[in-house]
């Protein structure tokens, strides 16, 4: 008992620590939250006061009747779902490939993914905007979805976790007579859970927040639009409702924060508390 | 090997890709419009807008061209008003541009070559002439327009009269206007919200000593004696700490967003602001023209408006459809939503009444508004613009700003903003 | 290291079928356009009107005559040595401190909160609390400041990817191997250095890399921040090539702009594989 007192008080202290440090680090999003309860025309007024002249509970409501906001998230979820599933399936394949099988040309080709990482979006938007065309693709579901679903992020992602998981469960496995395509769905993948959920949180925000290449491949915005472009009908050609932005922003983190929490008993669950790691 | 012929791969689809480009794109091809068995002309027409009231105004705009023309549709697509240009461009470089195109003024002479010049196929009769001034360009009308803007002095009406200062009417100086800023900046307040924006800035600019950066030819000339004279007056009211100075060079509202807010206590901004101005701001709002300098007060004027896209395979149709657009019903169904200033002189009159009856306890500074608008538009010179005028406004956000912090002279900066932007003007 | 224990061929064979879809879906999608924009930085390409073959002189005024390419290339390399490593340390700090927390999956998701905030959004909360410190000028419109700023919000704004990655490969931390370091004397700062780093070193490794090489294409932080001001103390090169592209709407001088981006990342990137061997340990 006398020992376990200290670190009991040490703990304490550490939480105390970490929730300080988590405050503070939130200000600027508790900020944002005060921000979008400001009445029109006070968003900029005395900056630093967390309160305008009331709470003005009504933005969120108005934010919906100011555009179909509702429709927008609809759509981010349906493409940045959509998006996910198919980029998790495309990486954790050549993942597997890249990190548990020999093969002529995994190097050269690997490199070749690492490469494409370092193009940056802005120069490929016009010869994708060609390619959409000459798919009729353009103002569709699927232009949105597959152009970025082949990124070679999560290829790398999977590649490094299927590279920590010791090579001696897969020679298991493959002694026990399970080909390559058992090996991958019955060792590879449940073991990498966390990793899987790790790229499906990094890949679902990236298509929900993404914004050039919706921008110039939509054209009905109310039919297909994603958040990020009903954001920008905020800003208007006779000036910004900045209140309503701040309404808008603090509603489009929900459905990323419901995924985010959803899946963190995956993220967690790794080799060690799947108790397979004794080796 | 594998890499090798990926990048073999990639180059043979490029070349193809090059010469499918050659012929369809840049404008060249032909896009935006479609006949349907039955003779109907469906024409895709883009415009910015942002709520779903926006949207339903163009709307009945579309249903009013086929309402006159029957074998007539108007698709409409909307992009936001920021977003707009980016998603024009993109279209225009991959050849699917639509038929009807909204521009601006101030963009104009970017898109003039791909514009069909609307001389002797629309109608321009009854227009404001120094509307459709602004949209012509080498004598060429690229467009028509749908709404006229000027820009004027904003100002809080309370703050004035606590303050004990004379209310801005028309006819007040740059000496006045000076003085007027020193004594409202007091407890944190600034008399004045400064901007780097090219028609709050220019303007102002212009009123001052007639300073304009852009020849009569559209030649720039940033670095003009004018131009540096008038400049070192704008950045001395940050000098003599009576104006805001925007917090960064991505800030370009800042001076009328600061107005509204409370902060700043006179802003300079467009005609367009004046009912969103008097519906936000939680104090009395009053606007005058801006300060008058040597030549008298002057101001920029701007259009909006909509052209023909060259390589609109229904041109005579599309230019019918503009015609619509911009009518007298157009226009006085717009002035009665009290979406802008009409471009149109016998519907502005329904366009003050609008404002009017949003706010009657305000009558009088409408009123007061539309006084100094139709002032600007007397004394208002259109903004011709270069080709990279974007480039133009993103100098000008960088290095005015250093010079109102103190950073870098007015000789300086203009000098850096010419020498940077005369590749491609 | 056991050699595989099927014949090479029938390998050669899955593997090609696991790896297909990524290679047809980057090779349309990626590769394509990536061979197009090859071909553009060899044109004056305007956005719109008629092309030209110019050869190098894209290039060639990029790194000659454009006033902005090289102090785009500074700014992008300071904010690139500033912003990895402070990332890198916040992030590794706090999975490791929280790792321990009866609550982590909580602290988890408040410090990734900022990463799923709209961007506008943060920069106008940002903004303001920039005003509110006061100071004249602003930081973000001082020359000297702007930079740091940008570098502030954007840890703030982008950490917290990091903290998932490196929480995921901490939870997954041998506990056989951590008893077996305790139970010869491993602790605190040796135990952290020598056996717990070593463990989640892949993730490491690819935090380090995807971090560089997002960092060496930051671009919308300063944009939406400062826009590149005051003067061009905040222009970083993907700005330079957008502004090249969008506003300049110069595609051949955008694409040329991109290609020495390409490069640049290329040979960092490069010298992080070179250097793993070092320190990065596989299990396999």
């Amino acid at each position: 008992m006398r020992a376990e007192s200290p670190r009991r008080a040490g703990r304490v202290v550490s939480h105390v620590l970490l929730a300080a440090v988590a405050l503070t680090f939130l200000y600027p999003l508790i900020f944002a939250v005060a921000t979008a309860l400001k009445p029109p025309g006070e968003t900029f007024g005395s900056p630093g006061s967390l309160v305008g002249s009331e709470l003005r509970w009504r933005n969120f409501a108005d934010v919906f009747a100011y555009v179909p906001f509702e429709r927008y998230i609809g759509n981010g979820v349906l493409v940045a779902g959509a998006g996910t599933l198919v980029v998790l399936a495309a990486s954790a394949l050549s993942a597997y490939a890249f990190a548990a099988l020999r093969w002529r040309g995994r190097d050269g080709i690997f490199l070749v993914f690492l490469a494409t990482m370092m193009v940056p979006q802005e120069v490929l938007v016009v010869p994708m905007f060609l390619l959409m065309q000459a798919f009729g693709w353009v103002d569709s579901y699927q232009a949105l979805i597959f152009p970025w679903a082949f990124t070679a992020f999560g290829a790398f992602l999977l590649r490094q976790f299927f590279k920590s998981v010791p090579g001696e469960l897969r020679e298991a496995a493959r002694l026990d007579g399970a080909g390559e395509v058992r090996v991958f769905l019955r060792v590879m993948l449940p073991l990498a859970r966390p990793a899987l959920g790790v790229l499906a949180v990094f890949t679902f925000i990236g298509y929900w927040n993404s914004f050039l290449w919706p921008l110039i491949m939509i054209n009905d915005v109310n039919a297909r639009g994603t958040v990020p472009l009903g954001l920008q009908l905020f800003f208007g050609q006779n000036g910004n409702q900045w209140h309503l932005v701040m309404a808008a922003s603090v509603i489009s983190i929900l459905p990323t924060l419901l995924l985010l929490v959803a899946l963190q008993k995956h993220l967690v669950k790794g080799i060690a508390t799947a108790g397979l790691a004794g080796r | 090997m594998h890499m090798r012929r990926g990048v073999l791969l990639a180059l043979g689809l490029a070349g193809v890709m090059v010469t499918t480009a050659c012929g369809g794109g840049g404008g060249t091809g032909t896009s935006g419009g479609a006949r349907d068995t039955g003779g109907t002309v469906t024409l895709d027409w883009e415009m910015w807008a942002g709520s779903e009231d926006e949207k339903a105004q163009l709307d009945h705009l579309a249903a009013l061209v086929t309402q006159k023309h029957p074998a007539i549709k108007v698709n409409l697509r909307t992009a936001p008003f920021n977003d707009y240009f980016t998603k024009l461009q993109t279209e225009f470089a991959a050849g699917k541009q639509p038929c009807v195109v909204s521009m601006q003024s101030l963009r104009l002479s970017a898109y003039a070559d791909l514009l069909e010049p609307l001389d002797g196929k629309a109608d321009v009769q009854g227009f404001a002439p120094a509307a459709l001034q602004a949209l012509k360009l080498g004598g060429k009308q690229l467009a028509l327009p749908y709404d006229l803007a000027s820009m004027l002095l904003y100002y809080n009406k309370d703050a004035f009269t606590k303050a004990g200062v004379a209310e801005p009417k028309s006819g007040w100086t740059v000496a006045d206007f000076e003085q007027a800023a020193k004594k409202l900046s007091t407890g944190g307040k600034a008399g004045f919200g400064m901007s780097f924006a090219d028609l709050h800035t220019l303007s102002m600019l212009l009123s001052y000593n007639g300073a304009q950066p852009v020849t009569p030819d559209v030649k720039l000339q940033f670095d003009s004696r004018p131009m540096v004279d008038a400049l070192t007056w704008y950045a001395g009211l940050a000098t003599a700490k009576a104006a805001l100075v925007p917090a960064s060079s991505s800030d370009v509202g800042w001076g009328e967003t600061q107005f509204v807010n409370g902060n700043a206590m006179m802003a300079v901004d467009g005609s367009w602001n004046i009912g969103s101005a008097l519906k936000d701001a939680k104090f009395a709002v009053g606007f005058a023209p801006l300060p008058a300098g040597s030549g008298g007060s002057k101001t920029y004027l701007a259009a909006s408006g909509f052209g023909v896209a060259k390589g609109c395979p229904y041109p005579a149709e599309a230019a019918q459809a503009v015609s619509v657009l911009t009518g007298p019903d157009a226009q006085a169904y717009l002035a009665g939503q009290g979406r802008s200033f009409p471009s149109r002189t016998d519907q502005q009159a329904a366009y003050e009444e609008f404002l009017v009856k949003q706010d009657p306890k305000n009558a009088e500074a409408v009123r007061g508004a539309i006084a100094s608008v139709k002032d600007g538009l007397a004394g208002g010179v259109p903004l011709f613009t270069t080709k990279n005028w974007d480039s133009v406004g993103k100098l000008m956000a960088q290095y005015l700003i250093r010079v109102y912090t103190g950073d870098q002279s007015p000789q300086d900066a203009l000098a850096t903003i010419q020498q940077q932007s005369a590749r491609g003007q | 290291m056991k050699r595989p224990v099927k014949p090479r061929t029938t390998e050669q064979w899955s593997a090609l079928g696991f790896v297909t879809p990524s290679v047809l879906g980057l090779g349309l999608f990626t590769l394509f356009p990536v061979g197009m924009a090859v071909v553009m930085s060899f044109f004056q390409w305007p956005m719109l009107g008629t092309r030209e073959f110019v050869g190098l002189d894209n290039f060639r005024y990029l790194l000659g005559e454009d006033p902005d390419f090289l102090s785009a290339l500074r700014n992008t390399f300071v904010f690139t040595g500033l912003y990895v490593p402070l990332n890198i340390l916040l992030a590794l700090g706090l999975a490791f401190w929280i790792h321990r927390s009866r609550w982590a999956n909580l602290w988890r998701v408040l410090f990734f909160v900022p990463a799923i905030t709209p961007m506008v959004a943060n920069a106008v909360i940002w903004k303001l609390l920039f005003q509110a410190l006061g100071g004249a000028p602003n930081v973000l419109a001082d020359g000297r400041t702007a930079l740091l700023a940008v570098v502030a919000m954007s840890v703030w704004q982008g950490f917290g990817y990091n903290m998932i990655v490196f929480s995921a490969a901490v939870n997954e931390m041998s506990p056989s191997v951590l008893e077996a370091a305790s139970l010869d004397g491993a602790t605190g700062l040796r135990r952290l250095v020598s056996v717990q780093l070593p463990l989640i070193s892949p993730a490491l490794f690819f935090a380090a890399t995807m971090t560089m090489i997002n960092a060496l294409q930051v671009f919308t932080q300063p944009y939406i921040l400062t826009a590149g001001g005051p003067g061009n103390a905040t222009e970083t090169l993907v700005m330079n090539v957008y502004q090249a592209g969008f506003e300049s709407r110069d595609l051949g001088l955008a694409a040329a702009g991109a290609w020495l981006l390409f490069a640049i990342i290329l040979g960092v990137t490069a010298v992080q594989f070179v250097g793993q061997k070092r320190w990065v340990h596989y299990e396999s």
